[in-house]
């Protein structure tokens, strides 16, 4: 039986057994996110990877402990991969799943942050599954093997509070994933989300086909990954879920309001507020918000593109000969712009996954980026696009090994002494 | 006129305008007469002018706005008491709403000028209301009518509302004299004790440590006088506090009971800051060692609590922190962590010592409690001066 997330009291609000399948989903697509990191992380990062372990970060405390994890060797670093992909597989199945999502969390943003420069979408999802899995009510993936648990299954119910906030706040960040899509796809989300708080009660199931139209439009990019994917079907499940709830049923449920529920609404709250003051100009409160859900680990490569239109870039390169590939000291202002300008545009001896993988983390960051505008002027829908990687590459190749490239006239200062120097 | 005469001016005057407002606000609502009315608001409107002349003008505008904020969402207090009473929020819920209404609202909507000018009175405001909900909300419980509750909240310094004073028929007199000293430490505190500590600071730079003697010196020197001004900032605006209260007619618990003169860290922490001190006891400490007593053995139970409860308080001081600056950090934790481990070991050091004593032949005991004696004052600096350096380190 699956333990209610409220208390004695819980009332009837979301089958138990879809945020069960949501949750096993989700621990297995991380745990194979995690396998895909032991392969070929180590390399990007760490003491023998591509950018300096001495980068200089902000002192927020996830960044303190990546700059710890970046000093490891790559039998460190892959031990603390082997971490995160058992702690996804206890997640999948369900055994002890709070402590092990909030370690599971902790232990992808300290990835994330350490990536920071080449974050991309997957590393995101793969902090923010956790997070939303540890408000989530508990349970066990064995319940639904057990003898009899699919004739219950519709029946046996658990508070859905943070079950809806989740979804919400992934409709919210489809929404600022639409940005460079057409205005339809964004008007999609919008309506699939209002449509699920109004009090519409069984007609709430029609958001699922506003929802679907835009994901349909999201799967076509280069950057909805494996993690993405899976994130947004599970959205969809427990979106399915919501069918049942009576009219106005978050507000009707007599289970008490406690301290995980309250989290997910203030994080949705925020994410809210950031969106709508990003939308409406007030840039201060966007840039507060903003910062907030990036401390607190929520989510830096997503949430962070929405502001910081002055910040100053300035390009910082040098060559790694030891390596092979470029090295990048990164620059406290733009971090991920150097380093991923730097193994771009040249023609970089890195294996296809490292390379592919800085690419898609250009991607993420050119799309949330408006800070890039007057910068570069290529075609959006060249970079997003599926198999656009070489006509990418093509675009923006414009030096040889050790040049500073130039874009739109931005001045490229390069040399290693100085950026260490700046470091 | 001095530089450092004008800051220590502005500095005082800034804070006054933020603490002396609510007392200004409740004094002229509750005098009859027009003419005492006036000169009431006149006497606080000299403080924000004064402010304002000397360049904090925006941190005024700041509290002002701060100011009605709060008291805006203290309306709502019963209202929320309401909902804990029914059952619709739980504990922990009704602490997350309030830190969401009092600290992390203003502190995303304000950046930078919350935390300087008003966020400490929403820090206060958070326990204060949380304490206001929790014990009205109890079964049998009185419930006071918004005007009593309102004067809880928005002018009574203490945060815990079974240990909010009473109210008594006395001389205004001496509360305002107390007033007066309490202003009167502000100001030294801040044109004096401040300079000073910058001073040993720049004479330790510039002159720089050459012995380790020398060194140790200088930062003990250091410490005391940081640890004094913390100390002259805390006291001194608890004296402005329950002066003005005693004012008004009503008589408070004291806030610092002289910590210098404390005979053990366990000692400090009963004579510092007493107001939170019984606030975390009341809803932390006591509900924490009665649900581990019942699992887990005395003395195990209780130093358990002991541990969350300053763990807490850090995460308390940490919270500030975050919805001030949007920057998640732990050092109010460690620290608190650390002072944990200060009070185990010098609990573990008095029962060595005990266990020593009872060893020893009755004539030495007199010389063993003398040399006891001293190494405790002397620990008890050192734990002091230690402590202050871990909050304030050295810049």
């Amino acid at each position: 039986v699956i333990a209610p997330g409220g208390g004695a009291r819980t009332a009837p609000a979301m089958p138990a057994s879809l945020v069960e399948v949501f949750r096993a989903l989700a621990g297995s697509m991380i745990l194979l996110h995690y396998v895909e990191h032991i392969w070929f992380t180590p390399r990007l990062i760490g003491a023998g990877g591509i950018w300096s372990p001495l980068a200089p970060s902000s002192p927020a405390l996830f960044t303190t402990w990546a700059i710890a994890m970046r000093g490891q060797g790559p039998v460190g670093l892959r031990a603390f991969f082997v971490l995160g992909a058992m702690l996804a597989m206890l997640v999948a199945l369900g055994v002890a799943s709070r402590v092990c999502s909030a370690l599971l969390f902790v232990v992808s943003i300290v990835t994330c942050r350490a990536l920071s420069p080449a974050v991309t979408l997957d590393d995101s999802f793969a902090a923010l599954v956790p997070f939303w899995l540890t408000l989530f009510p508990r349970g066990s993936t064995r319940a639904l093997f057990a003898k009899g648990a699919w004739r219950t299954a519709a029946t046996t119910r658990v508070a859905g509070r943070a079950v809806a906030a989740a979804v919400v706040f992934f409709l919210l960040l489809f929404i600022e994933l639409a940005q460079t899509e057409s205005a339809a796809v964004r008007l999609a989300f919008f309506i699939a989300a209002a449509w699920l708080v109004a009090p519409v009660g069984r007609w709430r199931a029609l958001a699922v086909a506003p929802l679907f139209f835009g994901l349909w439009h999201l799967t076509r990019l280069e950057t909805m990954s494996m993690a993405f994917r899976i994130t947004v079907f599970g959205c969809a499940l427990l979106l399915v879920g919501t069918v049942a709830w009576p009219a106005r049923g978050v507000r009707a449920s007599v289970a008490p309001f406690d301290g995980r529920d309250l989290v997910a609404f203030a994080t949705v709250g925020c994410l809210g507020l950031g969106v709508v003051a990003s939308l409406v100009g007030v840039r201060v409160l966007a840039q507060s918000t903003d910062s907030l859900l990036s401390n607190i680990g929520l989510d830096s490569s997503i949430a962070s593109g929405r502001t910081a239109a002055a910040e100053p870039i300035s390009l910082a390169f040098a060559a790694d000969g030891e390596a092979g590939l470029l090295y990048a000291a990164a620059d406290s202002n733009s971090p991920r712009l150097n380093i991923l300008l730097n193994l771009l545009t040249e023609s970089t001896p890195a294996s296809e996954p490292v390379r592919k993988r800085v690419l898609r983390g250009f991607v993420v960051a050119y799309c949330r980026a408006d800070r890039y505008r007057g910068v570069f002027q290529p075609d959006r829908s060249l970079l997003l696009r599926r198999g656009s990687d070489e006509r990418l590459l093509a675009h923006f190749r414009c030096g040889r090994r050790g040049e500073a490239p130039e874009f739109a006239g931005v001045p490229a200062r390069a040399t290693r002494q100085g950026s260490e120097a700046r470091g | 006129m001095p530089a450092q005469f004008v800051q220590a001016v502005a500095h005082v005057s800034l804070l006054l305008s933020l603490r002396v407002l609510p007392f200004a606000v409740y004094a002229a609502l509750t005098t009859a007469a027009w003419s005492r009315r006036l000169f009431v608001v006149a006497a606080y409107a000299v403080l924000p002018l004064t402010a304002s002349c000397l360049g904090r003008a925006h941190l005024v505008a700041s509290i002002a706005v701060g100011a009605a904020y709060y008291a805006v969402v203290c309306l709502g207090a019963n209202r929320l008491r309401g909902f804990l009473a029914r059952g619709l929020l739980t504990r922990g819920a009704t602490f997350g709403v309030l830190f969401c209404l009092f600290l992390l609202l203003p502190g995303l909507v304000v950046p930078g000028a919350a935390m300087a000018a008003f966020l400490i009175v929403g820090w206060e405001l958070t326990l204060r209301t949380y304490s206001y909900c929790v014990e009205t909300s109890r079964r049998g419980a009185v419930v006071p009518p918004l005007r009593e509750g309102l004067f809880f909240l928005l002018v009574n310094p203490t945060l815990t509302y079974t240990a909010r004073g009473f109210a008594r028929p006395v001389s205004g007199l001496v509360g305002y004299l107390r007033f007066v000293a309490g202003a009167v430490v502000l100001f030294a505190n801040a044109a004096l004790f401040k300079p000073f500590v910058a001073y040993v600071h720049e004479s330790v730079v510039g002159s720089g440590l050459r012995t380790w003697a020398s060194a140790m010196v200088l930062l003990f020197v250091y410490g005391l006088a940081q640890f004094l001004v913390l100390y002259a900032s805390h006291s001194g605006l608890a004296s402005i506090q329950i002066g003005l209260m005693r004012g008004a007619g009503w008589v408070v618990p004291e806030c610092y009971i002289y910590p210098f003169l404390a005979k053990s860290p366990i000692d400090f922490w009963r004579r510092w800051n007493i107001y939170v001190r019984v606030w975390l006891e009341a809803y932390v400490f006591l509900p924490i060692a009665r649900r581990l007593g019942r699992k887990i053995r005395y003395p195990a139970g209780a130093w358990g609590a002991a541990l969350a409860t300053l763990v807490v308080s850090g995460m308390i001081h940490d919270g500030y922190v975050l919805a001030g600056s949007q920057i998640l950090s732990v050092v109010g934790t460690q620290f608190f962590v650390g002072i944990g481990v200060l009070l185990f070991a010098w609990g573990a050091a008095g029962l060595v010592g005990q266990t020593i004593r009872t060893r020893l032949p009755e004539r030495a005991h007199r010389r063993f409690d003398v040399a006891v004696a001293v190494l405790s004052h002397v620990g008890m600096a050192a734990a002091i001066v230690s402590a202050t350096l871990a909050w304030r380190p050295w810049p």
